[in-house]
């Protein structure tokens, strides 16, 4: 993490890239692709999320799809019976799910590994039952719908209404520009060293005296305030949350983001988020299907490109690398018997 | 050498600890104490105990009976990182690095302690946290210079060659500024180069004014390097002394033969 000085153009270009993307609404005529293009964005913001956690930390979750439906309930829930405006729905939703985000790590966090999965699995299908059946509050099957858009912004004499889509986008935006700043302030630094190195090895990390899971519990407390985010943006540009959408399939697919985009890398998470939320709209007529691919996508990750596509350039090389270095150590540990001997 | 229960002079004080795994006494009524500024060897045959013994002073693993102390505290059952935080670190017997950084990141692990986790601070980027941050990696320069890394710091620390590996094991030990350096058989599978290399290391590392406990199979290292030695076998101790003693002490010969007839 010692800081390599990238050329100033290099910056430059990034935060131009940046601006830029503010101009895209103005290319695009079809509100549906701007619809798919605002989800990319929400859902950029879950996979960063979860790839602090998963990618950074690795501890593995299948219940964030629940943390993201907290998120959009709590927004949804103050927003009609309160009356609140996104504005104040949203830190009441990032609050929220943090809260239950840290006692969910304090209790699954004590496990590791498998049993991990099993406990955020567990977690998340009782809070998808919840919303399914406390039905005074979440409306039950039939969700909460009517949720009001985020008041008029106005700046002077210039006002930005919320109607249509592309009013979304430019909001949505800089909260994932939020979202990777924050994460990249986080992970440069000693809690975010602290994080990689517990996910590399945890005995060495406590070792060095980093208390392991403390920071584990902090980090996805941070996880899931990403999703309690982005849970808000969801209820208020969709104006509708219904149960369906936060099942396990959610936590699978926000899974399968992170994985194929790479995890521990910010782009690979934006990028995953982009392939994912485009293919699954794309099969949006036969959902049973989605499950199947991504279930295999996950596999063939898993097996042959264990870092995404940000890792498709580097892997060969670096496995034969690996392979390289572990035969000299067998070579080296059995030099080592003989001198013994 | 004296087993009281209150030496001053003593860094590190080891009372009357045991350890059972099962019905095996690991680690049996065990006393020594490691006096400030020495190099002091724990030797044994195998499954003497020895990395148990480690690894009960770096609370991996709580004693059943004993008290360990460091500086006349008691730390006894306190989690690793609590006792890394009190200045103790460590070397692991098979070497852990962290398989996906560079040698300058795994050695920054070690600062953590001077920069801490907190997590305001680093997303508010405030004067002392950068001021940390660059105290640590002003820290690990110094710390590579020394230990002969600083032209590797970029390599990944896994590609590098086994005695290499264990100088960035060393390094990211020596960023925790520790007073007790703790080493689980630090040359084992070295060829003679880098054992030689690495002994050089460990004094220049004492000559800072680090106290090192090293365990040890290679008795050549253990009496030039070290200036006490407490010989354990079956959990227990068998002598303690300087290696002028321990060399010829029949118990330490028998001992060490005994093995060798199993062996052959």
């Amino acid at each position: 993490m010692e800081r390599i000085k990238k050329p100033a153009f290099r910056k430059i270009v990034l935060l131009l890239g940046g601006i830029a993307l503010f101009l895209l609404p103005l290319g695009i005529v079809n509100p549906y692709f701007m619809y798919v293009i605002n989800l990319i964005l929400i859902y950029a913001i879950l996979a960063l999320g979860l790839d602090l956690i998963v990618g950074y930390t690795g501890q593995v979750s299948v219940g964030h799809g629940a943390f993201f439906g907290i998120g959009a309930y709590v927004a949804a829930i103050l927003a009609k019976n309160l009356g609140f405006s996104f504005w104040l729905t949203l830190p009441f939703s990032i609050i929220i799910t943090a809260i239950i985000g840290s006692i969910i790590g304090f209790i699954g966090l004590k496990l590791i590994e498998e049993y991990l999965v099993m406990a955020t699995l567990a977690f998340g299908t009782i809070i998808w039952l919840v919303f399914l059946n406390w039905t005074d509050l979440t409306g039950g099957p039939m969700g909460i719908a009517g949720i009001s858009a985020p008041p008029t912004i106005t700046l002077g004499t210039f006002q930005f209404p919320f109607l249509q889509y592309h009013d979304y986008y430019p909001l949505l935006l800089i909260f994932v520009y939020l979202g990777i700043l924050i994460t990249r302030l986080i992970i440069k630094s000693g809690f975010g060293r602290a994080c990689t190195a517990i996910r590399d090895d945890e005995l060495a990390a406590q070792a060095m005296g980093i208390p392991v899971f403390k920071t584990k519990v902090t980090m996805f407390t941070i996880s899931s305030a990403f999703c309690g985010a982005a849970g808000a943006l969801y209820a208020h540009f969709l104006h509708v949350v219904s149960p369906e959408t936060f099942a396990f399939g959610m936590s699978v697919t926000i899974l399968t983001m992170v994985m194929i985009g790479g995890q521990g890398s910010i782009a690979g998470a934006v990028i995953g988020a982009a392939i994912l939320t485009v293919s699954s709209e794309a099969l949006r007529e036969t959902p049973e299907l989605r499950m199947l691919i991504y279930g295999f996508l996950i596999v063939i990750m898993i097996m042959f490109f264990p870092k995404g596509i940000m890792g498709l350039f580097q892997i060969s090389k670096q496995r034969l690398l690996k392979r390289n270095i572990q035969m000299e150590k067998k070579v080296v540990e059995k030099e080592g018997l003989s001198y013994e001997q | 050498m004296n087993n009281k229960l209150v030496d001053d002079s003593a860094i590190l004080t080891v009372n009357h600890l045991s350890k059972s795994f099962g019905g095996v006494k690991a680690v049996n009524n065990l006393s020594f104490s490691v006096q400030q500024n020495n190099i002091h060897a724990i030797i044994g045959p195998n499954g003497a105990g020895k990395s148990t013994l480690f690894n009960l002073i770096t609370g991996v693993i709580s004693p059943d009976e004993g008290e360990i102390q460091l500086f006349n505290q008691n730390i006894t059952s306190l989690r690793p990182d609590k006792i890394a935080e009190q200045g103790v670190s460590r070397t692991f017997q098979n070497i852990r690095l962290f398989p996906d950084m560079t040698v300058f990141e795994t050695v920054l692990i070690g600062t953590y302690l001077l920069t801490g986790g907190k997590l305001l601070p680093a997303v508010f980027r405030t004067r002392r946290f950068r001021n940390k941050e660059r105290e640590a990696k002003e820290r690990i320069e110094e710390i590579l210079k020394f230990v002969g890394l600083w032209d590797m710091r970029h390599e990944y620390a896994a590609r590098l060659s086994y005695g290499n590996q264990r100088r960035v094991e060393i390094a990211r030990a020596l960023a925790t500024n520790p007073d007790l350096l703790l080493l689980d058989e630090p040359t084992a599978g070295m060829n003679q180069k880098e054992t030689k290399e690495l002994m050089q290391l460990f004094s220049q590392v004492n000559d800072q004014g680090i106290t090192i406990l090293i365990i040890a199979h290679d008795m050549h290292l253990v009496n030039t390097l070290s200036n006490q030695i407490t010989v354990i076998n079956f959990g227990e101790k068998l002598v303690e002394g300087p290696p002028e003693i321990i060399q010829s002490h029949p118990a330490v010969l028998e001992a060490y033969m005994g093995r060798a007839e199993a062996n052959a």
